[in-house]
């Protein structure tokens, strides 16, 4: 039940800091940073994966309802959610995971999380800035935004995750 | 079908996933700047009313710049209003003109499609596809229109496109966003043969019965002569700070529908 309540308070808290925070800081176009994925790829390991997609979707339907951009992240929530699954089992530790430790920086190493982060950040940037510029034509501009705005979105999760999730 | 139950259960999860995926995509495929449900948008009362809480707090901290900025327009509209009496340009009548206040309460700059949050809707006079002019110029149109709150389509979104004109000369074309420089818009359908000059400003051209006539919206940066087309590309150094935008008019045309109207009548006769 606690482990629950903690799930809804990063929920809120993440949302929150991403559409009232994140949103509304402009440095440049270049520069986007997205740290509601944090919620996704920390889901406890044996969260049921069809409920993970669903979350996956309702985390990306509420940043949409800020933001005025109806299915652009919901369509993206889902996708890291679908990905995170596969993610996990590439980067497997020896030992696999156990399931009452959560997905953490403090339990699995800093090594692990970021490949992860990484995997997971790149793969929804790419999509989310493909998805906005809905072309090819611009590929330059779109791949030098998604690598500008993933190094972004790497600090401010790694900021957030060690924030909230690393005390006991 | 024994094959094919075999299949679904097989692939549940993969085929959950596209389904999904489906979904949002007809979401935001189907989503047309000015025909969304409004319980879509920020504009909802959910969203709307949080973001309003929270821009009250950050409006706090600048407090006093916008109180100067204030005064410097109230002292820049007091004398245009001394200039207008002395003048006999007669005046519109009752029917012209109406500009609705209303304060930004979210707005993003660095998406592709940027939309501004402001804290005035429907109960205030706002429709959608009214023009909305900012203490520096030109800042967008309405797209979306809830009771309490509405979203505004800046010049920075790529749908944007707003009939602009040369001031000097009258030369107009429209306006239009490519995605990159907040700053900056680019001005299409100037014949080769006018004389363009960096600086020159670009106002609205007053044709599509949205904006008033002769709203500043910028400056020429720079221009560029396309030799196929013998058009002109021209660079427009927007006056409006996106990064930089508390409060709003939108402009209410009180003759619109005559317009349309008369439009219409025309459209018929051909």
């Amino acid at each position: 039940m606690i482990e629950k309540l903690k799930y809804i308070f990063y929920f809120i808290v993440l949302l929150l800091v991403q559409t009232l925070i994140l949103d509304q800081v402009c440095v440049s176009v270049y520069v986007n940073a997205f740290v509601y994925i944090l919620f996704i790829m920390t889901l406890p390991i044996d969260t049921n994966k069809y409920l993970a997609l669903l979350l996956g979707l309702l985390m990306g339907l509420c940043v949409d309802l800020f933001n005025s951009t109806l299915g652009l992240h919901a369509s993206a929530g889902l996708l890291v959610a679908f990905v995170r699954t596969f993610a996990l089992d590439i980067y497997s530790p020896h030992d696999g995971y156990e399931n009452n430790k959560q997905l953490s920086v403090r339990n699995y190493g800093f090594g692990w999380f970021l490949k992860y982060a990484i995997t997971i950040i790149l793969i929804h940037h790419l999509w989310i800035f493909l998805f906005e510029s809905m072309t090819f034509a611009n590929i330059l501009f779109t791949l030098a935004k998604v690598c500008v705005s993933s190094l972004t979105s790497l600090a401010v999760i790694l900021l957030f995750h060690l924030l909230l999730m690393s005390r006991k | 079908m024994r094959n094919l139950l075999d299949f679904v259960v097989k692939y549940a999860y993969f085929i959950l996933f596209i389904l999904l995926e489906v979904l949002c995509l007809v979401l935001f495929f189907s989503a047309n700047p000015y025909q969304r449900y409004e319980f879509a948008t920020s504009a909802n009362v959910v969203t709307g009313a949080i973001a309003e809480k929270w821009a009250g707090v950050v409006q706090y901290m600048s407090l006093s710049d916008e109180n100067e900025a204030l005064k410097k327009e109230n002292a820049d509209l007091r004398n245009r209003l001394e200039a207008y009496r002395r003048s006999s340009i007669p005046v519109l009548g009752k029917k012209g003109f109406e500009y609705i206040p209303a304060s930004v309460i979210s707005a993003t700059t660095n998406r592709e499609k940027n939309s501004i949050t402001v804290n005035a809707g429907r109960n205030a006079g706002m429709e959608s596809e009214m023009g909305v002019i900012g203490r520096d110029g030109v800042v967008g149109i309405v797209s979306s229109v809830s009771d309490k709150y509405a979203v505004i389509m800046p010049i920075i979104h790529p749908d944007a496109r707003i009939s602009v004109k040369l001031a000097e000369n009258g030369y107009f074309g429209s306006l239009s966003w490519n995605g990159r420089d907040v700053r900056v818009a680019t001005f299409s359908e100037v014949p080769g043969y006018v004389d363009v000059r960096i600086g020159d400003e670009i106002v609205t051209s007053g044709f599509s019965a949205i904006f008033p006539e002769g709203i500043p919206v910028g400056y020429v940066k720079s221009f560029e002569k396309d030799l196929s087309t013998d058009f002109y590309t021209i660079d427009v150094e927007l006056y409006t700070d996106f990064h930089n935008i508390k409060y709003v008019y939108a402009v209410r045309n009180n003759n619109k529908e005559e317009i349309k109207a008369s439009d219409d009548k025309t459209q018929k006769k051909k």
